[in-house]
């Protein structure tokens, strides 16, 4: 059934579907209509959850942490410095093997305070172990979410989905919404292999030698670089139930490949709506990265094949250093035999409007240049 | 590609008026966004809401620089630069207004139209203690006005999206409808 919703009702939709059995998530902007919904949803029986109410974002991540520990599906929602009151525990939860599923609206983080959107509240959790996929339209979210559970409990991993906050929460849009008995077929009950069990008692969590973590942290990196092939493999259930396809990466590639925008999130839609006005006669493509970790290097390089030039649009910043995507797509390409010009800009922090007129003169300008220009460029705001 | 901007005050309700319009359309079978003036609203400040439709699939994501339409739920906001800043000659013009227009300066837009939705609203009993809610009859003066939409899929998506008093806003749109005039300069 096709309706229209916001971005926020697709999250907490999608989260219905899964059918969570814990639910616990702390009201900030502009995330709250997600947690607002589904403690609806669980007040009208409609879904059968137990939606504990906690006092802050941190508490909101424990609550989520025992109920995976006892093998139960969890969700929650957050943005912004909710998410970073969770930083600590979400160390704890990846090291844990828990596979929890949380939404974030990204929004700035403060001060100053802004409720605009920009990616430095999830990007700054780059290293905590937690998968991260960015999504661009309210229905990438939806299904982004149910595919986000299977792979989670898959790799055992805890993963972020990541929305822009107000121009993909707050838009109301068209979304197909899948029937609860296909979703089932498609994601059934969670079987955990390690769980908390009375008549089993075992300790999680607790204190290991050295060569212990060592190891610990081994495994986490051997099972993330099994995480984009499994990935590919649930996105191939996923089409031929419900007819869309995902893939780590998206691209267009024109005819001419004169030039390639890379980026990430709603971003990537006001580029192809700009490659559709203006971009394609002058040789303009794209490729949407949807996983920023793992990072899809392989799936990157592929997708760069045949393309003259590259422009980078961070909608973040790593002070002192620059845009983060940025980064790692040139850490990705390193050591590669066909490397091109990358041109690293800034836009968008804060909410920001990047418009088809901003992406023309953008492009316009780096196509003149012969070679790429070191360092950042700010786009105009 | 159709793009409208809904400015009233925080509270009058511009974000639903937005919903009501791109509900209408959907159901047309176009492809729609409906979204608000993103920031910390409060009621009776300027806000706006914004509408797009396209019969292809519309992939932008970012603000409406140049609207086609605007619809003022207070005439008094013709005269705030945040609102009208993004104004051009092709932009058309629906305001919330009794007869007299003589205030306001409203040359330079493509075409200009008034309704006096707040005596329909309020002859309706559409109000709270600090409003008349007009969404409802401002978007139906604009069916009309826009020649978009006809009146029957507006009354069908208000029935379907108004929170409270759904028959006395159809009848608020539906008589919004027939009452707008254009203001010829």
């Amino acid at each position: 059934m096709k309706k229209l919703i916001t971005g926020n009702e697709a999250a907490a939709l999608a989260a219905k579907l899964a059918r969570p059995q814990v639910i616990a998530a702390y009201p900030i902007t502009p995330q709250t209509s997600i947690g607002e919904k589904l403690a609806e949803y669980t007040a009208d029986g409609s879904l059968k959850a137990r939606y504990i109410k906690v006092e802050s974002e941190t508490s909101a991540f424990a609550a989520c942490i025992g109920g995976s520990l006892s093998g139960a599906r969890v969700f929650t929602a957050t943005s912004s410095q909710g998410l970073a009151l969770m930083h600590e525990l979400l160390h704890w939860a990846s090291g844990a093997r828990l596979p929890i599923v949380l939404v974030n609206v990204n929004r700035s983080m403060a001060s100053p305070w802004s409720l605009g959107v920009d990616h430095n509240d999830t990007l700054s959790q780059r290293d905590t172990g937690c998968l991260q996929i960015y999504c661009e339209t309210a229905q990438e979210v939806l299904d982004t979410i149910l595919i986000a559970y299977k792979l989670a409990e898959s790799v055992i991993l805890p993963i972020f989905i990541c929305m822009d906050g107000f121009l993909l929460s707050h838009y109301s849009e068209a979304v197909n919404i899948p029937d609860q008995d296909e979703v089932d077929l498609f994601l059934p009950p969670r079987d955990a292999q390690y769980f908390m069990d009375t008549n089993a008692p075992a300790t999680f969590g607790g204190g290991v030698s050295s060569e212990a973590l060592y190891q610990f942290r081994q495994r986490i990196q051997a099972d993330m670089d099994n995480v984009l092939t499994e990935h590919d493999r649930i996105c191939d259930q996923f089409y031929q139930r419900f007819g869309r396809r995902y893939t780590a990466v998206e691209t267009i590639k024109p005819e001419n490949q004169e030039l390639v925008i890379i980026t990430n999130s709603t971003m990537a839609g006001t580029v192809k709506a700009y490659i559709k006005e203006k971009g394609q006669q002058k040789g303009v493509g794209l490729i949407k990265i949807r996983f920023f970790r793992p990072f899809p290097k392989e799936a990157l390089k592929e997708a760069l094949k045949g393309f003259k030039k590259a422009i980078v649009i961070d909608r973040n910043l790593s002070p002192g250093s620059g845009g983060i995507f940025s980064q790692e797509i040139k850490a990705s390409l390193y050591g590669s035999e066909d490397q091109i010009p990358i041109v690293s800009v800034i836009g968008g922090l804060g909410g920001v409007d990047v418009t088809v007129d901003h992406l023309d003169r953008l492009v316009c300008e780096v196509l003149k240049q012969k070679k790429a220009q070191p360092g950042t460029i700010w786009m105009e705001a | 590609m159709i793009e409208v901007k809904i400015s009233g005050r925080g509270g009058q309700g511009a974000v639903l008026a937005s919903q009501i319009l791109a509900t209408a359309l959907f159901k047309k079978g176009l492809s729609v966004q409906a979204f608000p003036s993103f920031g910390a609203e409060r009621r009776g400040a300027p806000v706006s809401a914004f509408m797009r439709s396209d019969s292809e699939e519309i992939t932008l994501r970012c603000g409406i620089q140049h609207p086609d339409w605007i619809i003022l739920f207070d005439p008094q906001l013709l005269e705030n630069p945040l609102i009208m800043g993004g104004a051009t000659e092709n932009t058309s013009i629906l305001l919330n207004a009794s007869k007299d227009l003589s205030f306001f300066d409203i040359s330079g837009f493509k075409k200009t139209f008034r309704v006096d939705a707040t005596a329909i609203a309020e002859g309706l009993n559409l109000k709270t203690t600090s409003f008349s809610i007009v969404n409802t009859a401002m978007i139906g003066a604009f069916a009309r006005a826009s020649n978009l939409i006809d009146i029957d899929a507006i009354a069908a998506a208000t029935r379907d999206l108004a929170p409270i008093k759904k028959q006395e806003n159809v009848a608020a749109a539906e008589t919004a409808y027939g009452r707008i005039k254009e203001v010829l300069r």
